[in-house]
């Protein structure tokens, strides 16, 4: 079952040098209970794909194509009636936990606003009281030290892991049909990589959440994911199979993605890393955009750029598959 | 307790950034005055002074001490009101000064204020419709006025309202016919006030509307392009966006949470602003004839008046150091990350 | 995304003109700074042959000649900014003035510039308690409004033209200070990598470059918006009476002096304060434009 359809979607931004194309005609499709994990290298586009979703472009940005929500086109639809799915249906969670909570206003006060927004779209009256007690609850689950004291607090005096916690909280609360999540993860401690991992998984399975996971880390999508996508300056160069793109990458890309990936048993010899870094959306290299660093690279990748092709299960965008 | 503590730093700070102001002027007109002959022909404000003039001043301030001696004694003489004797109006410096000053304050201090509303209102608009026309009118708005020498501004206003359209009196401090009620506070309008007296309350605040909006025109600017650009920050923030993901209205988000964190900043600017208007006011009491400081010290300009000019630049400090103390406890207020570490 | 490079006079210059504001304030100031410079030029050079009317072949008028006949007379096409009081031509006084707002604001924001950076350069140097005082006394000098104090100090010196401007230098360099101290101070985090590993003619190109190239783009950007600032400053000034050149005209003095005539002589006082308003909103533009450049703020 289809919960998100991505058809043909181009973003552009507006600057002072010109028209710049972040998302070049992409598309994807998210299912029902799905955790997808978009990977790519800072500066490939993978924060627009989310805000592109969920509709918060910055207000210099554009774009064309489809993003079909439950089969409704979400491009079509206007700033109120936006408002609708957002929360409720889809929700995005940022980078920066830290920073995702208003300074100035308690943190209680910030998941009861969100409580009660929906409620109000779903035209339900719930007390003050029952809201208190649901996230409350909410913070029991997740294990939160003192749910009454945090409750009471600004954001500044809780920790990052704290923080995040708050904001899976208040996904929870919402219970959107589709979560993205920006590098949720990038803000806190390696050692809680793992739980807030966990979580994701909990409230995939238990919440019947389907996840957008978006991460630089292809590692973390492989612990995550169902699927993958893989992105490189606004293109995707390959998507499938999580299992199957870790055991048998087909893009170089990829390969240079997983071979980057430090080993704990193989502690010999320096980490592998891609050479050479992405491109700017202003400067973009003829041919496959991936060429300069590739490889992999033949005389016809500088010239034109290869098609998204199937191959099996996967889809990737590559000459050595044409 | 947390919050008193904070304010005795900032007050001990306050006093400090005083001090040193003092020190800054006097070695200011050492270096320009650097004998004592030299230092009393300031004194007297004249070059042409008889020798046994200057050495009776000489004598009289002790300007043949040494310069920290000097300073010590203004200051010792400060803490207990006294800012020297004035020349022109035969009586002691600070309370002449606060003949003047109340007039002023009373004219600057809503000036100020409707600055503020104005900056964050325009700034406000501005940041929700950028690069909308109305972003562009306000850009052009606050460029012109920050521009605009503060006469300039002052007498287009004069010519316009009060001269043409005849809706305001065109200078003066009330309708020279009525007499001020007397001194309860230093503060006319506030005496009218409190004694009941409207026909002259009436007649102040009308003289009163043409220097106010003069002054916060020239000093708005600032608080737009603050709000503005503020703004424009924080919608692109993650709190922002997080908001506006929880299916707050677009409305809401930028009217109450990205612009209530934006007010946090602005208040700081307050202190600025009241500076801004101060300065200001100099010229425009100037053009209005309105009798403050700032006439006060147009007079003190043209008579060489070196007490009077030292003086009023000692009480706009304090005064601007107050300002600053009540902008830092607004931003206490505002800001829960200041008023809880 | 990433990141255009910025830098550079020649960039600079590049973007200014493809944005419709900046190009206004650039050919503002362009005009203003170019008209100085040969009025300028021939002011010093009449003054200097004792044949004042040389400094004004340029004009339309003798901006200096009484003519009672010609008293306030409105602006007309042979007076187009009309008249004063004698019958001299406001345009043309007007010109005559433009040397020397344009020559006090050059020397004050360059002499601030200079100032700045020796004492911010050595207090970040030294840090402890000098940088400790520094900074307080830039403090103590930006709590009082500019103008306040300029008054302070040129009535104690005598308001002559020098003076004032030797007022403005005293409180115009702490700003500049407080930018070459940040300069240093983010230096010196580097220095610690990597100066220690540099010769010693390296380590001076090394300090060099971040204490002088680097520094050249915001202190244009930050200098241009400046030079409006002292031209105000000085103009509310000599509107008080203070440092009005000695035999010429100045702008903020003839809308003081026409102050008189209101109202029906409106034009003696608003077209000198509409010229300076057009001056400063030129050095605003190009200034504010400038920042916006060099920050990489590209507009949208």
């Amino acid at each position: 079952m289809v919960l998100l359809q991505i058809r043909n979607l181009n973003v552009y931004y507006n600057t002072l040098i010109g028209k710049v194309k972040i998302l070049n005609d992409l598309n994807l499709d998210v299912d029902y209970g799905d955790i997808v994990g978009v990977v790519g290298e800072s500066g490939s586009g993978k924060s627009t794909l989310g805000y592109a979703i969920a509709k918060i472009l910055p207000p210099n940005a554009s774009m064309t194509g489809e993003i079909l929500f439950e089969g409704v086109n979400l491009l079509n639809l206007d700033e109120k009636e936006m408002q609708k799915y957002r929360g409720t249906q889809i929700f995005m969670v940022f980078q920066n936990a830290l920073n995702s909570l208003n300074p100035v206003k308690k943190v209680g006060f910030q998941l009861e606003e969100a409580l009660k927004i929906k409620y109000q779209k779903m035209g339900k009256k719930v007390s003050e009281d029952e809201i208190y007690k649901e996230v409350i609850d909410v913070f029991k689950d997740l294990r939160l030290p003192d749910p009454e004291v945090i409750y009471e607090r600004y954001p500044h005096q809780l920790s990052g892991g704290q923080i995040q916690r708050v904001i899976i909280a208040m996904a929870l609360l919402l219970r959107p049909k589709l979560l993205i999540a920006d590098e949720p993860t990038s803000a806190i401690d390696v050692t809680l990589q793992a739980q807030v991992v966990n979580l994701f998984k909990q409230i995939n399975q238990e919440a019947k959440i389907s996840i957008i996971f978006i991460t630089h880390d292809i590692s973390l999508a492989y612990a995550m994911s169902n699927r993958i996508l893989v992105l490189y300056a606004g293109r995707i160069m390959e998507e499938g199979n999580t299992e199957e793109i870790i055991k048998d990458p087909m893009h170089p890309y990829t390969q240079g993605l997983i071979a980057s990936i430090p080993k704990v048993s193989k502690s010999s010899g320096k980490l592998y890393s891609i050479p050479g870094l992405p491109p700017s959306f202003y400067t973009l290299p003829a041919g496959c955009k991936f060429h300069p660093r590739c490889p992999k690279v033949m005389p016809i990748c500088k010239e034109k750029e290869p098609q998204e092709v199937h191959v099996n299960n996967r889809r990737v965008r590559c000459w050595l598959y044409e | 307790m947390d919050t008193i503590i904070f304010i005795i730093r900032r007050l001990i700070n306050a006093l400090f950034t005083l001090f040193l102001l003092i020190v800054i002027i006097f070695v200011l007109i050492h270096i320009i005055a650097p004998t004592p002959e030299a230092l009393a022909r300031i004194y007297a404000s004249s070059p042409h002074v008889p020798p046994q003039a200057l050495q009776a001043i000489i004598q009289k301030y002790g300007l043949n001490k040494p310069l920290y001696i000097q300073i010590l004694t203004y200051i010792w003489n400060l803490l207990h009101g006294n800012l020297g004797f004035d020349p022109y109006y035969k009586a002691p410096e600070l309370s002449v000064i606060m003949r003047f000053l109340p007039i002023t304050l009373e004219l600057v201090i809503p000036a100020t204020i409707l600055a503020v509303v104005l900056g964050i209102l325009t700034g406000a608009i501005a940041a929700a419709n950028r690069n909308k026309p109305i972003d562009y009118i306000v850009r052009g708005v606050y460029l012109a006025t920050w521009a605009a020498p503060p006469f300039f501004v002052a007498i287009i206003l004069q010519l316009i309202i009060a001269y043409y359209l005849h809706l305001l009196p065109p200078y003066g401090l009330f309708n020279p016919s009525l007499t001020a009620p007397k001194d309860i506070t230093p503060f006319p309008l506030i005496n009218g006030i409190i004694t009941g007296d409207w026909p002259f309350v009436i007649s102040m605040i009308r003289h009163m509307v043409l220097p106010m909006i003069t002054l916060a025109i020239i000093s708005f600017g600032i608080v737009t392009r603050i709000t503005r650009a503020t703004m424009i920050d924080y919608m692109e923030s993650d709190f922002a966006r997080l908001s506006i993901m929880k299916g707050l209205p677009r409305r809401r988000v930028v009217y109450g949470v990205v612009l209530r964190n934006a007010s946090i900043p602005i208040v700081t600017l307050i202190a600025l602003l009241f500076g801004y208007s101060v300065a200001g006011a100099v010229v425009v009491e100037e053009i209005f004839q309105y009798e403050g400081m700032g006439y006060f010290i147009t007079q003190a300009i043209f008579n060489l008046d070196y007490i009077a000019i030292l003086g009023t630049t000692i009480i706009i400090g304090i005064s601007i150091i107050i300002a600053n103390l009540v902008a830092d406890l607004l931003y206490g207020l505002l800001d829960p990350r200041v008023r809880l570490s | 995304m990433s990141e255009v490079t910025t830098g550079g006079l020649k960039y600079m210059l590049k973007m200014l003109i493809r944005d419709k504001a900046g190009l206004l304030g650039l050919i503002i100031v362009s005009l203003f700074l170019g008209w100085s410079f040969v009025e300028g030029m021939l002011e010093i050079i009449a003054a200097h042959l004792r044949k004042p009317s040389l400094g004004w072949v340029l004009l339309p008028y003798d901006p200096l000649k009484i003519n009672l006949a010609l008293s306030l007379k409105p602006p007309s096409l042979a007076h187009i900014m009309g008249t004063n009081l004698e019958g001299q031509d406001i345009f043309s006084r007007i010109l005559y003035a433009m040397p020397w707002d344009a020559f006090i604001a050059v020397v004050v924001v360059f002499s601030a510039i200079i100032i700045g950076a020796l004492l911010g350069i050595f207090a970040g140097w030294a840090g402890g308690w000098v940088d400790e005082l520094l900074m307080r006394i830039t403090d103590a000098f930006l709590t009082l409004p500019a103008l306040i104090l300029v008054i302070a100090i040129s009535v104690l010196l005598g308001p002559t033209y020098q003076n004032t401007i030797f007022g403005l230098i005293a409180v115009w360099w702490p700003t500049y200070a407080r930018f070459y101290r940040a300069q240093v101070l983010r230096l010196k985090g580097m220095d610690f990598v990597q100066a220690t590993r540099l010769s010693r003619v390296s380590r001076f190109k090394f300090y060099y470059k971040y204490l002088f190239l680097n520094s050249i783009d915001p202190i244009i950007a930050y200098a241009a918006l400046d030079f409006g600032n002292v031209i105000l400053t000085y103009a509310t000034l000599a509107f008080l009476g203070i440092g009005k050149p000695v035999g010429y005209p100045e702008l903020g003095a003839m809308a003081s002096d026409g102050l008189s005539a209101l109202p029906s002589g409106w034009w003696w006082p608003v077209f000198p304060g509409l010229t300076i308003l057009v001056i400063v909103v030129g050095f605003v533009l190009l200034g504010d434009r400038l920042q916006d450049i060099i920050a990489g703020r590209v507009t949208y």
